[in-house]
């Protein structure tokens, strides 16, 4: 049971939050500010930080680096400033991931799951120092923090939501075959919208913007029998 | 403390400068014509006792005529006579007359009969048998009147006196006066509008942005003045503006928290329809406070400009609204790279396809480009906007009488912050009513590579 720890310095959201991921099989901590934040670090471990940005005293930011100075428990940041700048700032800080109030409790969840999954799957690698999570594959970089696809002439490549979960799902399974089943599985809950959507559409949409030219074979490619590869090398960094 | 002998630099000062040079130059202009043309009243003259001359030798006897022309001495001319059948007297009698026009009809006149007369200068072959001292005037005027008996009087003229005729040195008076005037005016208006074109320039460049810099105070010290002036207004509009954002930012920050609150509390109803739309009206009134916050704050110039792929963007786009049933369809380039602020483009690209939806009922996105621009079409079936909305449309706040009823009506700061983005990248954005009915917004923005 993954512990989550709530730091907020609003009671209703705090209880709010708690009785949401109780429900969904966390276990919750919770913190009003710096202080108590470091207090719950050292006396229990936790899988996953919820970390308001506006904190009484010291602000988020600061926390978020002093928490990534002694140690890799992943944080995701909450703020309440829809802000290019500030959602980059708090990537530089060292965050996983950033929400922007009031978001969707189901989409937090997705992303704490998301979170969870990447750092216990690269947790070995990535000891002491931070560095911003990129996978690389055939001159194209996908910034996991960032949720960005750029080419290989660095253009920015615009990908919605579930376009941006699925591809992360295949380039952190590459070159294995997953089938539809195993793909809606692990984008379910990332985003709450594929529900809705065939895995097919997604997969089409998602060639159609990395498949420039058609001269080269596919970057996913359809396995028979019902399944796809994504068949370039992942390297990370 | 240095005492400034230098004097103010100010409208006036310039404008005095200005004449008083106009007024130099008209000056020396007519001093250096009168210089050419000669005064038209010392001719006169001059030819008066050259008629005067003439008739005197006229009536005297042959023996006295050298004698007597000799004597004459009017101012630096002088006189000569010839006889008859002098060589000098003979080749003037076959030269050519003088030109028709020039008008000395009044004078030589001798019984009521001109007398033929002859012009020349010392460069004519006829000047050679005169007697004149050609070491020391390398060039004279000559001008010869034969008498009755066929010999000739010769005035020499060391210097021109005479010129050209009084109409035409009037015309030439006034032609250059007046071209003289035309220069310093044209000069004095350019050097003293040309700090105030710069002036105007300048507010062009800084527009409408309350956040532009201020001007740099250059010019007389009258503009000097009125540019301070702006620039202290310029701050005050800046200050009012800041102070309006800020309390926005803090308003539309303030409402998030319970806004969360209100999504957080939304997952423990039951009903999943009701959440729904429990979800529905908190993103509503998130986005009015978003739009209008970023309205007034112009978060497009927060983000950094980088090259992305803006068919992608428009299929992105075309793609999401279809997902939730929307009637949105994308054509053109499968990839098109484009340098801009992806996040702000994308957010004016749906203000364009939310009002095609809302009052057309579809969006048809189309892509162009040439070397130098992109263009994208966004065309409805709806009714379009009356022809005197066109404009007004872009105001902040306004809305047609249509959507009044509507609940989902806006703010109606679509499309005013999608122009403010296509603007800041150079572009523009248009709006025309198409010929099979419904609108059709064209967005153009300019390839820089």
């Amino acid at each position: 049971m993954p512990h989550v720890l709530v730091v907020d310095d609003e009671e209703d959201i705090r209880s709010l939050l708690t009785g949401f991921f109780r429900k969904h099989g966390h276990e919750v901590s919770i913190a009003t500010d710096g202080h108590s934040l470091f207090a719950a670090l050292d006396v229990q471990h936790v899988d996953i930080v919820i970390l308001d940005v506006m904190l009484p005293g010291e602000d988020g930011f600061s926390l978020c680096r002093r928490i990534r100075a002694t140690s890799k428990v992943p944080v995701i940041m909450l703020t309440a400033v829809a802000d290019h700048v500030d959602r980059v700032v708090g990537l530089e800080m060292g965050a996983d991931d950033y929400l922007v109030k009031p978001f969707d409790a189901r989409e937090l969840l997705a992303r704490v799951k998301a979170v969870l999954r990447r750092t216990t799957q690269t947790g070995a690698a990535v000891v002491g120092t931070h560095t911003r999570p990129v996978l690389s594959f055939g001159g194209w970089r996908l910034d996991i923090a960032r949720r960005e696809l750029r080419s290989a002439d660095n253009t920015l490549i615009i990908l919605s939501s579930s376009e941006f979960d699925l591809l992360l799902v295949f380039a952190e399974h590459a070159q294995r075959v997953l089938t539809r089943d195993q793909l809606l599985d692990l984008t379910r809950g990332s985003s709450h919208e594929v529900y809705d959507r065939s895995i097919d559409v997604q997969v089409g949409r998602l060639r159609r913007k990395l498949d420039a030219d058609a001269e080269t074979p596919s970057v996913i490619r359809t396995v028979r029998g019902g399944g796809y590869m994504f068949t370039p090398a992942v390297r990370r960094g | 403390m240095s005492i400034r002998l230098r004097p103010p630099d100010t409208i006036a000062w310039r404008i005095a400068l200005t004449v008083g040079a106009a007024i130099i130059g008209v000056l020396g202009l007519t001093v250096l014509f009168n210089q050419l043309a000669g005064p038209t009243a010392r001719e006169t003259a001059l030819l008066d006792r050259a008629d005067d001359t003439v008739r005197m030798i006229d009536a005297a006897s042959a023996i006295d005529r050298p004698r007597l022309a000799r004597a004459v001495q009017i101012e630096s001319n002088r006189a000569e006579w010839y006889a008859a059948n002098s060589t000098v007297a003979r080749r003037l009698a076959v030269a050519q007359p003088p030109d028709a026009d020039s008008d000395l009809s009044r004078w030589f006149l001798i019984e009521g009969r001109q007398r033929p007369r002859v012009f020349f200068s010392s460069d004519d072959p006829l000047s050679a048998g005169i007697r004149f001292d050609r070491g020391q005037h390398s060039r004279a005027y000559f001008l010869a009147v034969e008498l009755r008996d066929e010999s000739w009087v010769v005035f020499i003229a060391t210097q021109r006196d005479w010129g050209l005729l009084q109409p035409r040195q009037i015309a030439v008076a006034l032609g250059c006066v007046g071209l003289s005037i035309l220069a310093a005016s044209v000069l004095a208006t350019y050097f003293l509008s040309k700090p105030i074109r710069r002036f105007a320039d300048e507010l062009r460049r800084i527009g409408g942005d309350p956040r532009a810099g201020p001007v740099r105070e250059t010019g007389p010290g009258e503009l000097r003045a009125a540019i301070a002036a702006f620039n202290a207004l310029q701050a005050q509009v800046r200050k009012f503006v800041e102070d309006r954002t800020v309390m926005l930012a803090a308003m539309s920050h303030d409402l998030r928290t319970p806004l969360t609150k209100i999504r957080l509390r939304g997952e423990f109803i039951e009903d999943d329809e009701q959440r729904a739309r429990l979800f529905r009206d908190v993103d509503d009134l998130q986005a009015m406070a978003d739009s209008a916050l970023s309205f007034f704050r112009d978060d497009y110039k927060d983000e950094e400009t980088t090259v992305f792929d803006f068919a992608g963007l428009l299929r992105t786009i075309t793609d999401d609204y279809g997902d939730q049933g929307q009637p949105v369809s994308y054509a053109g380039p499968d990839r098109l790279a484009f340098n801009g602020r992806p996040f702000s483009l994308r957010r004016a690209c749906m203000n364009l396809v939310d009002n095609a939806l809302k009052y057309g009922n579809r969006a048809e996105l189309q892509l162009n480009h040439s070397a130098t621009e992109i263009v994208v079409e966004i065309s409805d079936r709806g009714a379009g906007i009356p022809p005197h909305a066109l404009e007004q449309v872009f105001a902040p706040f306004f809305r047609l009488e249509q959507s009044r009823n509507r609940s989902t009506g806006g703010m109606g700061l679509g499309l005013t912050s999608a122009r403010a983005v296509i603007r800041a990248h150079g572009g523009d954005i248009a709006l025309r009513n198409r010929e099979c009915g419904g609108l059709q917004v064209s967005v153009t923005l300019p390839l820089i590579s």
